[in-house]
């Protein structure tokens, strides 16, 4: 104990109550003054130091931040990349469920037909033949002579067939023919294509009053056709005097060149006329 | 052998790119020929030597996948290939040139040749619709296609023929 109170240690004493005496005129406002002088250039030298430090650590960060943001950007890009395949990809979907539910809407809307639906896998290397492949062959029921339609009206006839492809002539091929009926005036007709694609009506009688957007559907005589599918409309009539038939070019039904999905007729065995040919 | 060996599946490629891609695009009605520019390229080349199998081959590939009467493919490739053989031993010996040449040649004749096997079928042809719609179209995009397919393609026999020595 009277070493804790020893009164030799004297100049410790005074230096608390020194500091004390400080701290007393500092808390009681004395003391502003005399630390505001002696704080601001301190302050001012400090602030100055943190700004030129600041300035060196941020030209090195910001330089990571970059790379960072770059891989940042890349990824983000990637992604969008990525996005947008996936936007294409449904779009595409998109497109074939609009094509399928045609489709379905007419299987439908004709219960008395078996449909088999095929999807389009290429078309004939010929440009002088005017054929598509399908992805559905006898396995599934196909056969040749079947005919092919959409929703939209006829396409052609199986002309082919392996067990899980088949090869279809279409209406535009030159070497088609199909006995049509032009609807409005109940006139029958022959549909024949041509190497160009285009399709023509043949054969109509000149009595007969043919004008541009009256309907042509097959007339189902010579039994290779079912009747009232749609081919196309009138688009522009050949009328010359002094021949025996007219004719006129056809807009078809169904765009050929854009062909995706097609139902095959598998309920319809074509006639077999050969034998009265 | 090595030549049989790669060159069936080149065809066989070949003839899935044109029914898939080729066939859809098309200049009018014109289309290319891709097995055609492919069994020229090969013929044509100086090193190849079983040519012929591959000219047979191409026909059948596209005889099964066309709808072409008589199996016209087949008989007007061996055609083309007689030609080119006669042209590379008596007359002509710069490959790309030659190439050029046999493909205006090739796509002439095939276009001929089809015409008349359409025309045996009583099929509904008008001949300047054809030469207007189809067959120069088909030659311009035959000749667009002709140098990629002979530079692809001589490299490969160049490359099978390297390694056939080194072996």
């Amino acid at each position: 104990m009277r070493k804790r109170i020893n009164f030799k240690n004297w100049k410790k004493i005074v230096l608390v109550l020194f500091v004390l005496g400080i701290a007393f005129f500092a808390l009681s406002g004395y003391m502003a003054k005399v630390i505001d002088r002696i704080m601001t250039p301190v302050v001012q030298a400090q602030s100055t130091l943190m700004e030129r430090l600041n300035f060196i650590i941020n030209l090195f960060s910001i330089s990571q931040d970059q790379v960072a943001l770059v891989a940042e950007n890349e990824e983000l890009r990637n992604q969008v990349a990525e996005l947008q395949n996936r936007i294409i990809q449904l779009q595409q979907n998109l497109n074939e469920a609009d094509i399928l539910y045609a489709l379905l809407g007419f299987a439908r809307s004709s219960p008395d037909e078996q449909y088999v639906p095929a999807k389009v896998i290429g078309k004939d290397p010929s440009p002088f033949l005017k054929y598509i492949l399908i992805d559905q062959g006898s396995d599934a029921g196909v056969r040749s002579g079947m005919p092919v339609v959409t929703n939209k009206g006829l396409v052609g006839r199986i002309d082919a067939v392996t067990a899980s492809a088949a090869r279809v002539k279409l209406i535009t091929d030159s070497t088609s023919m199909i006995n049509a009926v032009v609807v409005d005036v109940d006139a029958e007709c022959v549909v024949q294509g041509s190497i160009t694609g285009d399709i023509t009506i043949e054969m109509v009688s000149q009595d007969v009053n043919l004008e541009p957007g009256q309907i042509v559907q097959t007339s189902g005589l010579g039994g290779e056709f079912p009747a009232d599918f749609i081919v196309g409309q009138v688009l522009n009539v050949n009328q010359i005097n002094n021949e025996i038939f007219q004719s006129a070019s056809i807009l078809p039904a169904e765009d050929f060149n854009s062909l995706q999905a097609v139902l095959v007729v598998s309920n319809f065995s074509p006639a077999n006329t050969a034998p009265l040919e | 052998m090595w030549e049989i060996f790669i060159g069936l599946p080149i065809l066989a490629a070949a003839a899935f790119i044109q029914v898939g891609f080729f066939g859809q695009i098309r200049l009018m009605n014109g289309t290319t020929d891709l097995i055609l520019l492919c069994l020229i390229a090969w013929t044509i080349n100086e090193k190849s030597k079983n040519s012929w199998i591959l000219v047979i081959a191409g026909g059948l590939i596209m005889s099964y996948i066309s709808a072409m009467p008589m199996n016209g493919y087949i008989w007007m490739y061996l055609v083309i290939w007689l030609i080119i053989r006669f042209i590379k031993m008596r007359v002509w010996q710069m490959p790309l040139i030659l190439m050029l040449f046999v493909t205006i040649l090739g796509t002439l004749l095939i276009s001929v040749g089809t015409l008349g096997l359409l025309f045996l079928q009583n099929a509904s042809v008008n001949y300047m619709d054809a030469l207007r719609m189809i067959i120069i179209p088909s030659l311009v995009m035959n000749l667009l296609l002709a140098i990629p397919v002979y530079a692809f393609l001589n490299d490969v026999i160049n490359t099978i023929y390297v390694n056939e020595e080194t072996e």
